[in-house]
């Protein structure tokens, strides 16, 4: 009964006649979905940053420079106790000195420094960086005072909840963006099959007089509006892969350059690219779809 | 058998106008009928409630013993492909040549096409287009258009033909041609309804006169004329 080359000759002899319309709607879904699939690699990739950030997030223990060596034995098999701990570093007076000074080497700051005032500490790493507010608390008393033995903690709270805010401020304007392309890719969609279904009315009337059913009647405009989205996403995932790797890859090293992160993790990592490419071709196909089927409704009463 | 039967069927518009007052009537099948009056009078609508184009706000309507007043609308094209339709614009699609337009009333309702290949040009020599198959619309006659959108109504064989003033564009020579092939169509068992104004036409055929005023049936006569 179905006769699919009847489908696709209609199809495309509409695309034809409406090429210019039906050229707008792909590059706009090309544009919108671009953007998407941008944007989700950069909140993927700032993901990745934070991750990363994470994990290395330590909590420096500063000791009082009278600590005997009793205590700091105490303290640093105290702290190995804990579950959430990883590993305990030790770092002597000495050694902060000396990678103190490693890292301003020829600064007239060295001058200045007489004797040696930097203390010796532990670093800490965790093995779940999220509890680090509870293990810093264990270093002070009831009273809010250091326990014994510890002059100053240190962890890097504020950092990781920067980031955090940054990724969701991302994410909220890129979703608004979306949105309102994704809006103007339907509405685009929508009027090429709105035009193609008016210069093909008299045919419309002729079929339905003849009693051809409704879906055959739809199908081929849902073709139409499929290949349109289709087509678009497509070509936005071309896009993706070719300008938006190379901007991503600069913008970030950009980035990496000016907030100095290092950690900065770079594209490319496997599946998830991948679903992000197939995705965006599937959200096209679904675009059009779904816009044809809206114009119809509206436009094809049978 | 009844071909096609209106009880009590009223049609009364948007506006409050009422285009069918309490309509009964029975065509049976093969007759030949002519649906005639003054314009406005309901002929119009009482064709398209027949394809239920439009649906009758009162009464029941039968076809081939069918009430199609509850049909659902997937079952709307079902319907219409047993009926056949003619118009006083023909309806044709310009970009399409005479065999792929009277072709193209098949490959909608899914006929395979070596199927199509027999039928059109049968239908075409019933109307006497045999010649034509590879003309355009605008290189025809009128009354040959004309011919071309029988063909398109009749070749899928439809127990009931309609034509709703098929002869209202023609000279009346021409007309005299249609109305041939509609007698011809109609000896074959087909139930024809014509729609008409053409006064010569009706009082020539001498066939079933049925005539409407403001909706409602003041005449129905065996082999009748026009009227005054």
């Amino acid at each position: 009964m179905v006769r699919p080359k009847y489908f696709f000759s209609e199809t495309f002899t509409s695309l034809r006649r409406n090429f210019f319309m039906g050229f707008t709607a792909i590059t706009t879904v090309a544009i919108t979905l671009f953007i998407v699939g941008f944007f989700s690699l950069i909140v993927y990739d700032i993901q990745g940053v934070i991750n990363s950030v994470k994990s290395e997030v330590e909590l420096e223990v500063y000791l009082e420079d009278d600590t005997s060596e009793e205590l700091r034995d105490f303290i640093e098999n105290e702290i190995l106790s804990w579950k959430e701990v990883d590993s305990v570093n030790y770092v002597s007076k000495e050694q902060a000195l000396e990678s103190f000074k490693e890292q301003y080497e020829g600064s007239d700051i060295l001058k200045e420094i007489g004797g040696n005032p930097l203390p010796a500490s532990f670093e800490i790493t965790l093995k779940s960086p999220e509890k680090i507010d509870r293990v810093a608390l264990r270093f002070y008393d009831k009273d809010g005072n250091y326990i014994d033995g510890v002059n100053d903690v240190i962890w890097g709270k504020d950092y990781v909840d920067k980031l955090f805010s940054i990724t969701a401020i991302i994410g909220t304007v890129a979703l608004l963006i979306i949105i309102v392309l994704l809006l103007a890719a339907i509405v685009l969609i929508f009027n090429t099959i709105r035009l193609s279904i008016y210069s093909r009315r008299k045919e419309i009337e002729v079929m339905k007089l003849v009693g051809a059913t409704n879906w055959f009647v739809r199908i081929p405009f849902l073709f139409e509006g499929f290949f349109e989205g289709f087509t678009g996403g497509i070509v936005s995932a071309i896009l993706l892969y070719f300008v938006g790797n190379f901007l991503l890859i600069k913008g970030e090293r950009i980035i990496a350059d000016t907030i100095r992160i290092k950690e900065l993790a770079m594209i490319g990592s496997g599946n998830v690219i991948f679903f992000v490419y197939i995705g965006i071709v599937i959200a096209g196909g679904l675009i059009g779809i779904l816009s044809s089927a809206i114009a119809l409704r509206r436009y094809v009463k049978i | 058998m009844n071909m096609i039967e209106f009880r009590d069927v009223s049609k009364i518009y948007d506006d409050n106008m009422a285009a069918l007052k309490k309509i009964n009537l029975v065509i049976k099948k093969g007759e030949f009928l002519f649906l005639v009056g003054p314009s406005g009078s309901g002929k119009s609508t009482f064709i398209k409630l027949i394809i239920k184009e439009i649906s009758e706000s009162r009464g029941n309507i039968f076809i081939a013993g069918k009430n199609i007043c509850n049909l659902k609308a997937s079952k709307i094209p079902q319907l219409r492909r047993n009926v056949g339709c003619v118009f006083q614009d023909f309806k044709l699609l310009p970009d399409k040549t005479i065999f792929e337009n009277v072709a193209f009333a098949l490959e909608v309702i899914g006929k395979p096409g070596y199927e199509i290949k027999i039928l059109v040009p049968q239908v075409l020599k019933l109307v006497g287009l045999y010649n034509k198959l590879n003309s355009y619309p605008n290189q025809l006659s009128g009354g040959e258009q004309q011919r071309v959108s029988i063909a398109r109504a009749f070749v899928n064989r439809p127990p009931i033909l309609l034509a709703d003033e098929p002869t209202g564009n023609l000279d009346p020579t021409t007309s005299e041609g249609i109305m041939k092939i509609l007698s011809r169509i109609n000896i074959i068992g087909t139930t024809v309804l014509m729609a008409t104004h053409d006064r010569n036409i009706v009082n020539s055929m001498r066939r079933r006169v049925v005539e409407l005023e403001e909706g409602e049936i003041i005449r129905d006569q065996k082999r009748g004329v026009y009227g005054d």
